[in-house]
């Protein structure tokens, strides 16, 4: 009796050290993958690009010149390399990659997919995403950026600007709009929902590569004219110096056709819209002095309030946004400050956002693009899925009649309580 | 074949247990609830040293063994052969004495022959080292040796007039078998022999070498008592009584190891604890029949529920301040000869992770220091497992800048990460069990050797990644952070088994490891008492088990011990 206990147990024990270990892996084994560019291919259909971490100690700055007399060479080794190759699919790129890589690749941390605007506008997106959605490594929060020009030249450019870890810079970088709102937070979750949805259409990041073209040296000085900070899209702000990769602006799609733009101004009105906007800072004409501006530090002060009716097959939809905000300048020094004058400030400010919207509204028509998730609402309307899906929401939304309401508060005025005019 | 089938079916069927227990269960019954005060069987309390502890607190005689004799006398009922007792001539009782102790070959016994002041030959025997010089000198050869202190002698026995008229000594008793008179000498008595008398007179001399009473090394506080037990039984209970004066505190002697002829007492409330526990106990200790019991450690296994569980379930204290509270909540404390702990009966885990200073602190630093404390207890027993099952399994759980940095650390190190935990882990037992056994001069050495070879050599080497140093750090110090030393082994044990058990199924390992090993601490019971109540199975609680509140909220004794008196403090026990 005792025996066979022993026995038993000692056949267990066996069982399970035999058997299940086999999925174990050490850190080390995987070559980490932290972006994944797609292009349209030149030997085979696709260019396929992986970014992964080299595990190298990350040189960077690290060496010193110590001695007067010595040199020392610096090694610049960031730890990250990428390899770019023509394949007939993602997977077959994949394992392409794994048998020169002495690594396998693995997705699990991966954070960017970038695929290029040709792909984009050819409507191979759905074809490509499905595979890679279905993938079980690859996690449904990795961003969606649409690069204008070639995705590998964009995750060639992609190196830790700020620090020495990559992933930390992209996971930072894409939370970045949450303080600007210039570009939306798009997963792959959010793009592959809205490529099958019926409700809305779906968006991704927009993102270039810069090569600092944008950027003038020379010529005639600007003047007094009006052009709003986020009037850009990516790949065009007139910057020289920061890291080689921007993101800015929102890429719109029609089922899993990009269909145009929307440029930062555009993708802060719509992300007001669907309710996601955190904060901005709105740069706005003087409402006295048209060639002076009033900075305002904006923020979402509740949901947008979103109402949709139907007048026979026309959608009626009245959409309300509610802002608050604070004072940052005010260089006309005209005193805003007072009772009298912040209503006029406030309601400048509301038409402004008003008219930009509802010029943002008849773009998006126009694209036959729901970017603004109003289907969601206009869904309850409908007694059951079949209704709705006969409706065919997207087909309809270039219809609709959408007024608009914009209600602004200003809260505080910074660390002035009243402007006084400059004394010459 | 038919066998194999049918013990796979015997271990896969349920069967009613048959008797799990082992006998004893401590349930409610009729002694609960009954007022303090009354208590119909006073000759149950052997509570004889009481007297002689208020009146001196050191040196105390060790009446105990002859309590124990006189009642291994009762038990057996039978009257001695002759040649057990003194005989009146003297030169008789000098040869039989010099027979029993083995004279010639025992060295330290010393025999003073001598005459006494009327005239009468006499003899005193005892162990040279156990008796007190000073007291034989000055108290009892001066005494008997000076004519002046016989000047009243009316032909009385001698014995009866030696005892009430010359010798100045608290404590005589006259004994008439040689094996009783035996071991009182070899336990420090002088024995006299007077010609012509049929008895011996013990005199009480007994004065050995004992340690100081000293602070506890094993459980310090910052605040509150530095006073610890030593080895001398009859000091601590001694410590013990001066922190409960109470006439219900009651001492038992039981004798334990046949041939070593040692001791241990047990102690307990009288009216506080659960009589069938006493009862228990006392049958417990009674039926350990061994040659050689030297303390609390060995005690422990023999009386222990469960002694094959890893977890152990009778609590060690070092600290006589922290076993009266524990005979105040009503639970026997069991003091062995020759080490400096007591033992507890029952404990319950809680009791075990509860240290003696949280209840001397203020009750938010109390909770504070039980929290950090249970966090150390986590860390100790699952960091290592954690850690591989993570590395191993749920690489996608670590944050992605972590995970490089794991992984460049590791990309030196040749080992699979299980080796690398082991080696480390194993190493730092080494060093644990090395520091205890080292010498004390050579012991800063090893720690420069530790810190050395594991701190820095093992990286430098790639033999361990930088990352696990840390990892098995914490763990030691989440161990050393547990205030049990039984229990923190006892974890250090199940430790590697969730080592291994990560190491193969990753979490689920680790889950299904904890699972097991939560239903053994569910089964096990202490003294009656299930391991880990009053969480489970839950009963009325005081408001001490993780998190402490006021002491003045503490006002019921623990269920689970099913005192007779459960109220600890009045209705309003503070103003």
């Amino acid at each position: 009796m005792y025996r066979t206990a022993l026995f038993i147990l000692a056949c267990c024990i066996f069982l399970i050290m035999l058997t299940a270990c086999h999925d174990a892996h050490e850190t080390d084994d995987f070559a980490h993958v932290l972006a994944v560019g797609i292009d349209k291919g030149i030997s085979n259909k696709w260019r396929i690009t992986v970014q992964f971490a080299t595990l190298k100690e990350s040189g960077g700055s690290k060496s010193q010149v110590t001695g007067g007399y010595e040199t020392v060479e610096m090694q610049e080794q960031d730890g990250y390399a990428a390899i770019t190759i023509d394949a007939p699919s993602f997977y077959g790129g994949v394992s392409m990659i794994n048998s020169i890589l002495p690594r396998k690749l693995n997705f699990m941390h991966t954070k960017l997919l970038v695929l290029s605007e040709d792909i984009a506008k050819s409507g191979l997106v759905g074809e490509y995403l499905a595979p890679i959605a279905r993938y079980r490594e690859i996690r449904r929060n990795v961003r969606v950026l649409i690069s204008k020009g070639q995705a590998y030249e964009f995750i060639k450019e992609n190196k830790p600007f700020f620090g020495k870890t990559l992933s930390k810079s992209m996971e930072q970088i894409v939370q970045e709009c949450s303080n600007t709102g210039f570009f939306p937070n798009i997963t792959l979750g959010d793009f592959y929902n809205d490529i099958k949805s019926t409700y809305n259409q779906p968006i991704a990041i927009l993102a270039s590569a810069v090569d600092g073209s944008s950027f003038k040296e020379k010529g005639s000085f600007w003047g007094d004219a009006f052009k709003s900070e986020g009037d850009y899209v990516a790949g065009q702000l007139p910057r020289t110096g920061g890291n080689k990769i921007e993101l800015f602006g929102t890429a719109v799609f029609n089922g899993d056709i990009m269909v145009g733009e929307l440029n930062g101004d555009e993708t802060r009105l719509m992300l007001m819209a669907r309710g996601q906007f955190k904060r901005g800072f709105f740069t706005m004409p003087d409402p006295m002095i048209p060639e002076l501006i009033v900075p305002i530090d904006v923020r979402l002060s509740r949901k947008p309030l979103v109402k949709v009716r139907f007048e026979g097959n026309k959608p009626i939809i009245s959409l309300k946004i509610r802002l608050e905000g604070d004072l940052l300048a005010v260089q006309s020094s005209i005193n805003y400050e007072s009772k009298e004058l912040k209503p006029v400030l406030e309601k400048a400010f509301e038409q402004y956002i008003k008219d930009e919207l509802n010029k943002l509204i008849e773009k998006c028509k126009g694209l036959k693009a729901d970017v603004f998730r109003f289907g969601g609402t206009a869904a309850r309307q409908f007694d059951t899925i079949e209704d709705w899906e006969q409706y065919n929401w997207n087909e309809q939304f270039e219809n609709a009649e959408i007024n608009t309401e914009v209600d602004f508060d200003l809260r505080r005025t910074g660390t002035m309580l009243k402007s006084s005019p400059i004394k010459k | 074949m038919f066998r194999l089938f049918q013990t796979v079916k015997y271990f896969l069927t349920y069967r009613e247990p048959a008797d799990t227990e082992g006998g004893f269960e401590l349930l409610e019954g009729k002694y609960e609830e009954v007022e303090n005060e009354k208590k119909e069987n006073p000759t149950q309390k052997a509570n004889a040293d009481q007297s002689e502890d208020t009146e001196k607190s050191t040196g105390a005689p060790l009446k105990a063994t002859k309590r124990n004799e006189n009642r291994k006398k009762e038990n057996k009922n039978q009257l001695p052969a002759q040649d057990e007792l003194v005989s009146s001539e003297l030169k008789a009782n000098f040869e039989k004495i010099k027979q029993e102790l083995n004279m010639p070959k025992n060295a330290d016994i010393v025999i003073r022959e001598f005459t006494v002041g009327m005239n009468l030959k006499a003899f005193i025997v005892f162990v040279d080292g156990m008796a007190d010089k000073i007291v034989i000198n000055d108290f009892i050869l001066r005494q008997l040796m000076n004519t002046d202190h016989f000047k009243g002698y009316k032909n009385e026995y001698p014995l009866d007039y030696v005892m009430n008229h010359v010798l100045s000594i608290n404590d005589i008793e006259k004994a008439k078998e040689y094996k009783k008179i035996i071991s009182e000498i070899l336990n420090g008595v002088t024995a006299l022999f007077i010609e012509g008398c049929e008895e011996a007179l013990l005199i009480e001399s007994r004065g050995y070498e004992k340690r100081n009473i000293e602070k506890p090394s094993t459980e310090s506080v910052v605040m509150g008592s530095q006073e610890g037990f030593t080895e001398n039984l009859r000091t601590n209970i001694t410590l013990i009584r001066r922190i409960i004066k109470n006439k219900d505190l009651i001492t038992e002697i039981l004798p334990v190891g046949k041939t070593s002829n040692s001791n241990c007492a047990i102690m307990y409330l009288d009216g506080v604890a659960n009589p069938e526990l006493v009862k228990e106990v006392k049958s417990r200790i009674k039926s350990i029949n061994i040659d050689f019991v030297t303390g609390d450690g060995m005690i422990e296994q023999f009386i222990e529920d469960k002694p094959f569980q890893i977890i152990p379930q009778v609590l060690n204290t070092e600290r006589p301040d922290r076993a009266a509270s524990f005979i105040m909540e009503g639970q026997v404390i069991i003091i062995g000869e020759g080490v400096p702990f007591v033992n507890v009966v029952p404990v319950t885990f809680f009791a075990m992770f509860h240290a003696a200073e949280d209840s001397f602190l203020r009750w938010p630093f109390g909770t504070a220091i039980r929290l950090i404390r249970i966090l150390g207890l986590f860390l100790a027993t699952l960091l290592p497992a954690l850690y591989v099952s993570l590395i191993l399994y749920h690489q996608e759980m670590i944050p992605t800048d972590l995970l490089v940095a794991f992984a460049t650390a590791r990309e030196n190190v040749p080992f699979p990460t299980i080796i690398e935990v082991l080696m480390l882990e194993i190493s730092f037992e080494l060093i644990r069990e090395a520091g205890i056994r080292v010498p004390g001069v050579i012991g800063p050495t090893l720690g420069i050797i530790g810190a050395l070879i594991l701190g820095q050599a093992a990286v430098a080497a790639n033999l361990v990644s930088p990352v696990l140093i840390i990892v098995v750090a914490v763990t030691g110090l989440g161990n050393f952070a547990i205030p049990s030393y039984s229990l923190a082994t006892g974890i250090r044990l199940i430790r590697f088994g969730l080592i291994l058990s990560g190491a193969f199924l990753g979490f689920y390992g680790v889950a299904a490891f904890l699972f097991i090993a939560g239903c053994f601490a569910c089964s096990i019971k202490s003294f009656g008492v299930p391991f880990l109540s009053p969480i489970s199975p839950v009963t009325k609680k005081n408001p001490d088990i993780i998190a402490r509140m006021p002491n003045f909220k503490q006002k019921m004794r623990p269920d689970y011990l099913n005192t007779p008196n459960r109220k600890r403090a009045g209705d309003k026990s503070r103003s």
